[in-house]
């Protein structure tokens, strides 16, 4: 088993960097907060209003009492805004040095060199750095920060913030609604089917620091794309609250992939809402994969609202020493003829827990409709812990739902096998663990599926099954 | 294991909430069938507390007219329960426009050296096995009432 001091020792992303920030809010919430980050921004009216609003929301709801453990986070010690630059740059070399020798570690040129669509990274809370292939500027595609999406894109912004996640939906979307900044937007106009995957690196590059991004993917009829996001955040000592809400709207016909691969280190509240609405014979997929983090819930979910749509959601959750997984999928079937597939998988070891929550509705005029969900749960060792909360609600008879799920340890004949073909225990373990992620992983980028492979590794060191 | 040895129960479902402690390899086949305005709400809690016991659950449910179902399922593993192999079954037929139901089967397991798993499925009755017992000389509501019989007994 690795010790805490010498995992972290190989923790190969966790480094900080000093920074100077043009501008930090004071700690806490309260309305004078929020008005200065509306002010920061020069939001319009409403923006201000909605933001308000949603704080009001946020004070009168209390904190869920399922799920994690979040007593111990202190609203009132988190700074809820950060600008580290001015502005945005368009090119690698225009970026100051500090955040260029983040970067460097986690190799975004390389991504750029591999053409990936867009590179737009997080740094902080605003996007300091974005590059567009012109490609992609002359098919009329849209890929901004949000914050910049407000100003440029006001009608096309208003009709579709927040129309998915309404402020008062729960305590931390409203939480986001009054103090987001940053994220990412991305407009793909009817027809248009973008090939390379849009990609997004968000970092948290400082302690006691929330970030509350706000995504809003619209995919106008007929379209497609996929979305990559992925995040490699460095150590800190202190508690960290990351609370980000995605919206996907998924008109007819149009095709969407959401990819996540999440890798906070292990001070990081990750309390994430995600949801898509899925018209007329549309198709919208999640693929997510967790690791790190104290306690992360996330339950990505897919509205049916049009007949023939089609959600998908896959995810991979890993929880270590001190760590909470609370991760699931939800799929709400309000038309018919819709079909849905949920299929997570889970590993907890050295004392981590992984619970599987997630909900299938089907409403009682969608009829027709077909479910299929399945989740694994593989338990390496006797301090771990796995849960499975899967809420079904059928109210239409002409509906086909298959659940399956099964929790197990490693396969003892599977590993004497492997190691009579000459691999070590601990190898033997790995590959068996690969092979139970495989199905997910391959629907990965290769780049994600590299990263998330070679991190599972690392925590399963010097573990025998 | 010894043949007597293991408990096999058929239980129609009628306490609300029912916490089971599995002592020895047991079998339980639960039962509810829903008619006119019949409602069941309720909890299953099965602890496996020891060590190397199995237990086989199966749960079926026939729904008709306006009758509705919330179950909500939970299978808990200790910690201390090596060994322990649970599989819960949940199996439902719909069988009107109005029916419906809620089930929700959990697994808590605070042990690694186990095997455990649920499964659910819930479905009408396929048309095609309608028409083939039709085509055979029954009438529709005959067929029906076969293919449930063979649902409760198989």
């Amino acid at each position: 088993m690795i010790s805490k001091k010498n995992f972290e020792k190989k923790y190969e992303y966790g480094f900080s960097k000093p920074n100077d920030y043009e501008f930090r809010s004071k700690k806490g919430l309260t309305e004078e907060t929020v008005r200065e980050i509306s002010k920061m921004k020069d939001e319009p009216e409403w923006m201000l209003n909605f933001r308000l609003n949603a704080l009001k929301i946020f004070k009168s709801k209390k904190l869920p009492t399922w799920g994690g453990d979040l007593s111990k986070i202190d609203f009132d010690d988190i700074y809820y805004y950060l600008k580290p630059t001015k502005g945005k740059s368009r090119t690698w070399e225009d970026l100051p040095k500090g955040i260029k020798d983040t970067y460097d570690r986690i190799g975004i040129p390389e991504s750029e060199k591999a053409i990936l669509g867009g590179v737009k990274a997080q740094f902080e809370s605003e996007v300091v750095y974005g590059s567009l292939l012109k490609k992609l500027e002359d098919q009329g595609v849209i890929f901004t920060d949000t914050d910049s999406a407000l100003k440029k894109y006001p009608e096309l912004f208003k009709k579709y913030f927040s129309s998915v996640v309404p402020a008062n939906d729960n305590k931390f979307a409203a939480l986001n609604s009054a103090v987001w900044s940053g994220g990412s937007f991305l407009y793909i106009p009817k027809g248009v089917k973008v090939e390379l995957p849009l990609q997004t690196y968000f970092r948290i590059n400082s302690s006691k620091m929330g970030q509350f991004e706000r995504t809003l993917i619209i995919a106008d009829e007929g379209s497609q794309a996929v979305y990559a996001e992925g995040c490699s955040s460095p150590m800190y000592s202190e508690d960290s609250l990351h609370s980000a809400v995605v919206e996907i709207v998924v008109l007819k016909g149009a095709r969407v992939r959401y990819i996540t691969v999440q890798n906070w280190f292990s001070d990081v509240y990750n309390l994430v809402t995600k949801r898509a609405v899925a018209y007329e014979d549309s198709v919208m997929e999640w693929i997510d994969g967790n690791l790190g983090s104290k306690l992360t819930m996330k339950y990505p979910s897919v509205y049916l609202m049009g007949e023939r749509a089609h959600g998908e959601i896959l995810s991979i959750a890993l929880a270590s020493n001190g760590q909470h997984q609370d991760v699931g999928a939800k799929v709400i079937h309000k038309a018919s003829n819709t079909s849905s597939i949920v299929n997570s998988k889970s590993i907890c070891l050295n004392g981590g827990k992984t619970s599987y929550r997630g909900l299938v509705k089907v409403n009682r005029n969608a009829s027709g409709c077909k479910v299929k969900v399945n989740c694994d749960a593989l338990i390496l060792d006797q301090e771990s812990r796995s849960d499975t909360y899967p809420k079904m609600q059928i109210d239409n008879r002409h509906t086909k739902l298959a659940h399956e799920a099964s929790v197990s340890k490693l396969n003892s004949s599977q590993i004497y096998y492997l190691t009579s073909r000459g691999l070590s225990e601990e190898e033997a373990a790995s590959v068996i663990v690969s092979g139970f992620i495989e199905p997910i992983l391959k629907e990965l980028p290769v780049e994600h599926a590299v990263e998330l492979n070679r991190l599972i590794e690392l925590e399963m060191e010097g573990k025998v099954g | 294991m010894q043949e007597n040895n293991k408990t096999t129960k058929t239980i129609l479902i009628t306490n609300e909430n029912e916490n089971i402690e599995i002592l020895k390899d047991s079998i339980f086949n639960y039962l509810w069938i829903g008619k006119d305005n019949q409602k069941y709400k309720g909890n299953l809690t099965i602890f496996h507390n020891i060590a190397n016991t199995k237990s086989n659950i199966s749960i079926k449910v026939v729904l008709y007219d306006n009758s509705s179902f919330d179950l909500e399922a939970i299978v808990h593993i200790s910690k201390g329960a090596i060994g322990t192999d649970t599989y819960l079954k949940v199996n439902a037929l719909i069988l009107s426009n109005y029916a419906t139901i809620k089930v929700e089967p959990s697994l808590e397991i605070l042990e690694n050296d186990v095997k455990a798993g649920h499964s659910a499925i819930i479905k009408e009755i396929p048309l095609n096995e309608i028409y083939y017992l039709m085509s055979r000389g029954l009438s529709e509501e005959e067929a029906k009432s076969i293919i449930v019989e063979a649902f409760i007994n198989s």
